[in-house]
């Protein structure tokens, strides 16, 4: 809601003084994640909101005509990447300012050949390697520079602060991680969104309800049947989903598996009361979460 | 794989076993339902009140969240008699021609649950369920539901046969009889809401009309008494059910549209099959 | 496979009220008495000033051109369209106390597709009597099957009614007339579109239903003089009631039809001439 108003605002002063200089960038992000991120570098030198609410799908998200008010807006727009904002792509071509894609120049997951067609072929969710919302702290703190050099070296200062938590957040993870004896490192999921996790921390991406990167799959009875097959062979304790998508289907082969459902945020942040309130917070639930569910007595 | 293990394979999974069990009945269901359907000449009338729900089930995400969707069930069952009511009414009244008051009826509703479910942001999967039908996720409490009110829509039929058949043939006989005509004309366009409320999960809105209407229509091209016709109807709608479950299994197809696809071909051979009863032609004198 | 003609908006007025017994007849009573009685469609009146005493067990053709109000008389008098005025009375009661009397439809009004047989129909003349949630008995189904022989359809009893011809659907909606002991039965143009030789089947069934009171509303007015003695010559009002001879004079037939129909007794029955010379259009 505070995002809204903020949009809202935004925009109404905008219009209302095209005479009177803005003195801060107007910064618009598209996923609460990528806002988190930006923020920390930009602080209080540029105007940052944010396009999703908390807890929407981004794989799924519909823009409205509001939000196109903000993006015709916003100086600069930066997307997390990877085809994510697929959905409303159209929409942000319109963009007036410069838009930055966050994920440009990562070293990108792909299907292989042969597999069933997803929307777009990448992997987007980059941000679970820590590493890449380092290098993504890079691109922010650059651009922000480009286009507000007054403020360049607070940028500068607050992208190496954050890149240093990011450091002490990787250690933190692989200590934590090591307590998973090896041949439980599986991860049943709802959908495939922990791969560049999974790559960077030696776990396996054992199966997923809905087949590919995006929500927006629906399941074959096969593809189900195989997943359930794979998560009986593993032996599997729990099942991860995410908050932004309802779980029936989760719940359901759950039960079928004698398998446990724990929750993870995976698109979207929680809300600022809650245990997920910043990119780092995130993190750090999720690897409890996959932690205590894969190294839980049964 | 045998022929015995290529039958048995789906039947190692609860949520297969789940899903035939309600593409059985919910095939058998439509058939019954939908020999009034199609003798009445209701096709656009199942397929108004079937789209017609969409703002109950929109109004249902707004009101309890996407995470309770048991309550979508009731929300939909009340919004589909309501319109079904409403539409007999509207038709009653015969002042504006029933299939342009139907029509209008129609679209508006589904344009109400179109704006309704676009205000909850990422509803793109509901809709997708919603429309295309999600048997897959079928729990044991769907199953309960299922079963309850088709079975309760089962008994109607069954203890109000011969009045239902008789209003359906020749209603000024059922007014010579003084039997309440309009009364039997609700009661069916409500088993029609219930029908088409207890099969959204297997088949979805948009694939409703044919379940309602194809089984029954190949079993009229098979029969020639309305008993025959509902029990030839009902055994197409379960087989329907169950074979498109099967190939949607095997070839990973979406398992409403593969049901569907089942019934319109065993329409088509039918119609190849059996000699010419003029089904597409109507009399021409009035 | 459409009712083409639904139950008008009335029916489901007047079907409200169920009675499951027929009304007990006035002995006193004639079968039909009808003073001034009118008919509306709406704001449209359509009928009007019709007054005639029918005994029970006459049978009366009613004859006017087309729009006439045949059919609409008809369905007043078996309760299935409300009066706007004027009175009419059934063996003493209102026409929708009554469970005994039959109304055989238009043959095009008739869906011929419908998957039901002979039988079927027939059977469904006692629906009124056996209420929902009771099937039809041993006896139920011999009452049937003696209609059914009664009007000589035994061997296409079990039929699909679109298999029949015209003739035979006519004599099948006789029978059920018969099968739901209707001691009044109102017939809608039976002779339409029939052959000879099914007319004479369906006027010799006519004559044997002797003890049933009978309203046939007909085209042919050489049928109506030859074959009935009671005839009611409509135009949306009652131009005449009585016997043919004394109905179809000059005078009247020319109010109803415009003037280019005659009527001439011949030996053996009657004849009507139409003047196809004749300029004016009967509207």
């Amino acid at each position: 809601m505070r995002a809204r108003h903020m949009v809202l605002l935004g925009s109404m002063l905008l219009a209302a003084s095209s005479s009177c200089v803005v003195s801060q960038v107007t910064v618009l992000c598209t996923t609460t994640i990528v806002g988190d991120v930006v923020r920390e570098i930009a602080g209080d030198d540029a105007f940052v909101t944010v396009l999703m609410p908390v807890g929407a799908d981004p794989h799924a998200f519909q823009a409205s005509p509001r939000d196109a008010i903000a993006v015709e807006a916003a100086d600069l727009v930066f997307l997390s990447g990877a085809g994510l904002e697929g959905s409303f792509a159209p929409l942000l071509q319109a963009a007036r300012g410069r838009i930055v894609d966050l994920s440009s120049g990562l070293a990108l997951r792909q299907h292989e050949a042969g597999d069933t067609d997803e929307e777009g072929d990448f992997d987007p969710h980059v941000w679970f390697d820590p590493r890449n919302v380092a290098a993504w702290s890079e691109t922010i703190a650059q651009v922000l520079a480009e286009a507000d050099p007054d403020h360049a070296s607070m940028y500068r200062a607050r992208a190496d602060a954050y890149q240093k938590e990011i450091g002490e957040l990787d250690r933190w993870i692989r200590d934590r991680v090591a307590t998973v004896p090896e041949e439980a490192r599986r991860l049943v999921t709802d959908h495939e969104a922990f791969g560049y996790f999974a790559n960077l921390y030696g776990f396996e991406q054992t199966g997923t309800i809905l087949p590919g990167y995006s929500t927006l799959s629906e399941p074959s009875a096969r593809e189900l049947a195989a997943l359930e097959d794979a998560i009986r062979a593993a032996g599997v304790p729990c099942i991860f989903v995410g908050t932004t998508i309802p779980s029936d289907l989760s719940e359901q082969v759950a039960a079928d598996t004698g398998t446990r459902i724990v929750f993870l945020y995976t698109g979207s942040l929680s809300e600022p009361d809650g245990p997920a309130a910043t990119y780092l917070d995130l993190m750090r639930f999720d690897v409890e979460q996959i932690v205590s569910g894969l190294t839980a007595s049964p | 794989m045998t022929a015995f293990e290529w039958l048995i394979a789906p039947l190692r999974y609860p949520f297969m076993i789940r899903a035939l069990v309600a593409s059985a009945l919910v095939g058998g269901l439509c058939s019954i339902v939908g020999t009034f359907v199609v003798l009445r000449s209701m096709a656009f009338l199942g397929d108004a009140i079937a789209h017609s729900v969409l703002p109950g089930i929109a109004t249902g995400v707004l009101v309890a969240g996407r995470g309770d969707r048991r309550s979508l069930f009731w929300w939909a069952l009340g919004t589909s008699i309501l319109v079904a009511l409403g539409i007999g009414w509207v038709s009653e009244r015969g002042r504006i021609k029933e299939d342009t008051a139907i029509g209008i009826v129609f679209a508006g509703m589904f344009a109400l649950g179109i704006a309704l479910l676009s205000t909850v942001r990422g509803f793109a999967v509901d809709l997708v369920h919603v429309l295309f039908g999600d048997v897959l996720g079928v729990s044991v409490g769907d199953l309960a539901l299922i079963a309850a009110f088709g079975g309760a829509v089962l008994l109607f039929v069954v203890l109000f046969y011969k009045e239902l058949v008789l209003v359906s043939f020749d209603p000024t006989l059922g007014a010579t009889l003084r039997l309440p005509v309009a009364a039997y004309r609700r009661l069916l366009l409500v088993l029609v809401a219930i029908t088409v409320v207890v099969s959204l999960q297997v088949v979805g809105l948009a694939l409703m009309l044919a379940m309602l209407v194809a089984p029954a229509t190949t079993a009229f091209l098979l029969t020639r008494r309305v008993r025959s016709m509902m029990a030839v109807g009902a055994l197409i709608g379960v087989a329907s059910g169950l074979i498109g479950l099967y190939l949607s299994f095997y070839f990973a197809v979406a398992s409403g549209a593969a049901i569907v696809l089942v019934a319109i071909a065993m329409f088509l051979l039918a119609l190849l099959l059996t000699p010419r009863r003029a089904l597409l032609r109507r009399p021409a004198r009035r | 496979m459409t009712r083409k003609d639904e139950a008008p908006v009335a029916t489901r007025e007047i079907a409200k009220r169920r009675t499951r017994a027929s009304v007990v007849h006035d002995a006193n009573a004639p079968a039909i008495a009808a003073r001034d009685l009118a008919a509306a469609y709406g704001d449209r009146i359509v009928l009007r000033e019709v007054t005639f005493d029918l005994s029970a067990g006459a049978h009366l053709a009613v004859v006017g051109p087309n729009g006439a109000g045949k059919s609409t008389l008809l369905k007043v008098i078996g309760g299935l369209l409300p009066w706007v005025g004027g009175t009419i009375r059934v063996h003493g009661h209102a026409p929708r106390d009554h469970l005994c009397i039959a109304y055989v439809p238009q043959r095009s009004d008739v869906d011929w597709r419908f998957p039901v047989t002979v039988t079927d129909v027939v059977l469904m003349g006692l629906t009124g009597r056996l209420g929902p949630l009771r099937r039809a008995g041993e006896r139920d189904r011999r009452l049937v099957a003696d209609a059914i022989e009664r009007v000589g359809l035994e061997d296409r009893a079990h039929r699909q009614i679109g298999e029949l011809s015209g003739g035979e659907q006519q004599r099948m909606f006789i029978a059920r007339a018969i099968a739901q002991e209707a001691e009044i039965v109102l017939m809608d143009e039976p002779l339409a579109g029939l052959d000879v030789p099914s007319e004479a089947d369906v006027l010799a069934l006519l004559d044997r239903l002797d003890r049933t009171t009978l309203l046939v509303a007909l085209h042919d007015l050489g049928v109506a003089a030859a074959r009935f003695h009671r005839v009611l010559l409509l135009r949306e009002r009652m131009i005449g009631f009585g016997t043919p001879d004394g109905v179809f004079r000059p005078d009247a037939l020319e109010a109803a039809y415009g003037g280019c129909v005659r009527m001439v007794r011949t030996a053996d029955g009657a004849l009507v001439v139409h003047d196809s010379a004749c300029p004016r259009e009967v509207a």
